[in-house]
């Protein structure tokens, strides 16, 4: 990430977009790892997820 | 999650689990992004010998094993496990064309995307329409494979009404 800054309304939402479309890249990514390593994942989101029911 | 997928893969192993697939959230993850879910759908085949259709032909095994049960779910660890006779044509034939996938250092057997798609526009909830956008938007789909099981299921006219409001 860098520093960014904008001038105008047009210029924010072209970020947003950019930031938006790096979201999906990253999803995509996410979609290749092995197996192992996105049920890895799968634990920890529950785990997460049943730490934020307990507060 | 993991102890449970290895005791799924003894059970195959030693023949308590023979026709079986890994179906919902976690054969969903298997193609796409990781998110979260707390159960793992086992779709079987449910033997059948002289006219009685065994519906839970592994509750024994798991029980003797020390396994505990809680409503439909049997819990392996933390992880609950819903066994689903596949009875219908469509389950029946993704159990039969499942793949087998390596997990860690033992096997199990997953549906295949064009399958998981059409089990999931068959019960249609929101999570379930939200597995479909999932897989067709991050993992490759054999197009062909998908519109023949569409059509043969009569499933066709609903994917395309689906697709279209995407």
């Amino acid at each position: 990430m860098k520093k960014v800054i904008a001038k105008n309304k047009k210029e924010v939402e072209k970020y947003r977009q950019k930031l938006f479309k790096a979201k999906e890249a990253y999803r995509k990514e996410q979609a290749k790892l092995p197996f192992e390593k996105k049920i890895e994942i799968v634990m920890k989101l529950n785990r997460f997820a049943r730490e934020w029911r307990q507060d | 999650m993991e102890k449970a997928l290895k005791v799924i893969s003894r059970m195959h192993e030693e023949g308590i689990l023979e026709e079986y697939a890994i179906g919902g959230a976690i054969a969903t993850i298997y193609y796409t992004e990781p998110f979260t879910t707390h159960d793992v759908d086992i779709f079987f085949i449910p033997p059948e010998e002289q006219g009685i259709i065994r519906l839970t032909p592994f509750y024994d095994f798991l029980l003797k094993k020390g396994y505990k049960t809680d409503k439909e779910y049997i819990l392996i660890g933390e992880t609950p496990i819903q066994f689903i006779p596949a009875t219908t044509e469509l389950e029946r034939e993704a159990v039969k064309h499942a793949v087998s996938v390596r997990y860690k250092n033992f096997k199990v057997k997953i549906l295949r995307p064009e399958y998981l798609i059409a089990i999931f526009l068959r019960v249609f909830r929101l999570k379930d329409r939200e597995k479909i956008v999932r897989l067709l938007e991050q993992t490759k789909i054999n197009k062909m494979r998908l519109i023949d099981i569409l059509k043969r299921h009569g499933l066709k006219k609903k994917f395309e009404d689906f697709a279209g409001e995407q």
